[in-house]
């Protein structure tokens, strides 16, 4: 009787050992983020377990663990409004759990931005390209950085030209082109130069020129 | 025996006396990365170098090299005109890693750029400079003309190019002239909307 009580306890015992270090361990698949502005993120991991990242969430954690060598692999599947996410640091968005202490990986996100450009037409009467005169006129998106670029009337003799600013528009940011120089003996005017940057380019802006 | 400790003076005397004018022998060339200078008129120092940097240089090396763990200590004798520069790693032991880190960042003036709407009566006028934007109402007093401003300051001679962004509400359509050029060393409060 006493002998199988023994027994009995030493199974017990062997039991809760064996259950206490015979699940592998298990890992959150987290991170951090940076300058979420705006609602609309979506995570998944492994292609599943999609999570909202809603705006000003500076971290998230899926809600499945990765068990210890599990490969994660969290990528961006919607980005929020207005926005561009990207991670910081290349290469930590995926992995094997257990490979790291734990598992973080860095999410930046910044104002999406786009292209703002058109077409000059009618520059017939500006000098030929030289490198005294490089250029035919200048044209400006406000102050902003990037935002002046002066054009040159193309070498192949067209009168026409294609432009874009060096300086990409935020989303929802409005933009107004001028002419800050204007061409000898030439005046330049502008439609469709402003408005408010919205979720893709804009290359509609048109430059018409005419001798005085 | 007497020799010997005369040898090891005169030994000790030598590498301190080389010790001591190390700093003009060098072989570091001291590097400095210069961000945001539009303007003319910066000058620098470092030890005997005086440096005079024109608008836009992005780096300067001194022509004095520096010898190791000397301690270099470059200075703005001139502001340019119309910028304000400021030093970061000026003044660090020298090694080849501390001798291209000094940075002198520049902030060029600012200044207000704002005009005069004659004419309005509807609400719902914005004005534009590129991405910055201000609201405009109706004179208080109709037929008076109305004073704005944009909230954010221009730098000296940077471009502005000004538009209508919304016209009012009524169907007035104002329309801006004066409306483009570079920004003098002051104030540019000329700018002309007329609404009809």
């Amino acid at each position: 009787m006493k002998f199988t009580f023994v027994r009995a306890l030493a199974a017990l015992a062997l039991g809760l050992a064996l259950s206490a270090c015979g699940g592998k361990a298990t890992f959150d698949v987290s991170g951090t983020i940076a300058g979420l502005s705006n609602n609309g993120l979506v995570l998944t991991n492994n292609g599943g377990d999609d999570i909202n990242v809603p705006a000003g969430a500076t971290s998230f954690t899926f809600p499945h663990r990765a068990s210890y060598g599990d490969n994660y692999d969290v990528e961006i599947k919607t980005n929020p409004d207005h926005m561009t996410c990207g991670f910081s640091v290349l290469g930590l968005n995926s992995g094997s759990a257990g490979h790291t202490v734990a598992i973080s990986v860095p999410i930046v996100c910044s104002q999406a931005t786009h292209n703002l450009g058109g077409t000059v037409i009618g520059m017939a009467g500006c000098p030929a390209t030289t490198t005294d005169a490089p250029y035919c006129l200048t044209v400006v998106n406000g102050s902003t950085p990037g935002g002046q670029l002066s054009i040159a009337k193309p070498t192949d003799g067209s009168n026409n030209t294609a432009f874009t600013f060096t300086g990409q528009v935020k989303d929802g940011d409005s933009y107004g082109v001028t002419v800050q120089t204007q061409p000898p003996n030439m005046t330049c005017t502008v439609t469709n130069g402003t408005g408010v940057m919205h979720t893709t380019d804009v290359g509609n802006v048109v430059v018409t020129c005419v001798p005085n | 025996m007497k020799s010997l400790t005369l040898r090891a003076g005169l030994a000790l005397l030598c590498a301190s006396t080389l010790a001591a004018c190390g700093g003009g022998s060098g072989s570091l060339v001291l590097q400095a990365n210069i961000v945001g200078l539009t303007k003319d008129g910066l000058i620098l120092t470092s030890g005997p170098d005086t440096y005079t940097v024109p608008a836009n240089t992005t780096v300067v090396q001194f022509p004095t090299l520096v010898g190791a763990d000397d301690t270099y200590d470059i200075e703005i004798k001139q502001q340019p005109t119309h910028a304000t520069c400021t030093l970061t790693n000026n003044k660090q032991k020298a090694n080849v890693y501390t001798v291209v880190q000094p940075y002198v960042n520049c902030i060029t003036d600012s200044y207000n750029l704002g005009g005069n709407v004659s004419g309005l009566t509807g609400i719902g006028l914005v004005i534009a400079n590129g991405n910055d934007q201000v609201s405009v109402a109706p004179p208080s007093t109709p037929g008076a003309s109305v004073f704005f401003q944009f909230p954010t300051k221009v730098g000296d001679g940077a471009p502005f190019g000004v538009t209508i962004l919304a016209q009012p509400q009524n169907g007035q359509v104002c329309v801006a002239s004066n409306n483009t050029g570079t920004m003098p060393s002051g104030d540019a409060l000329g700018l002309i909307v007329t609404c009809h």
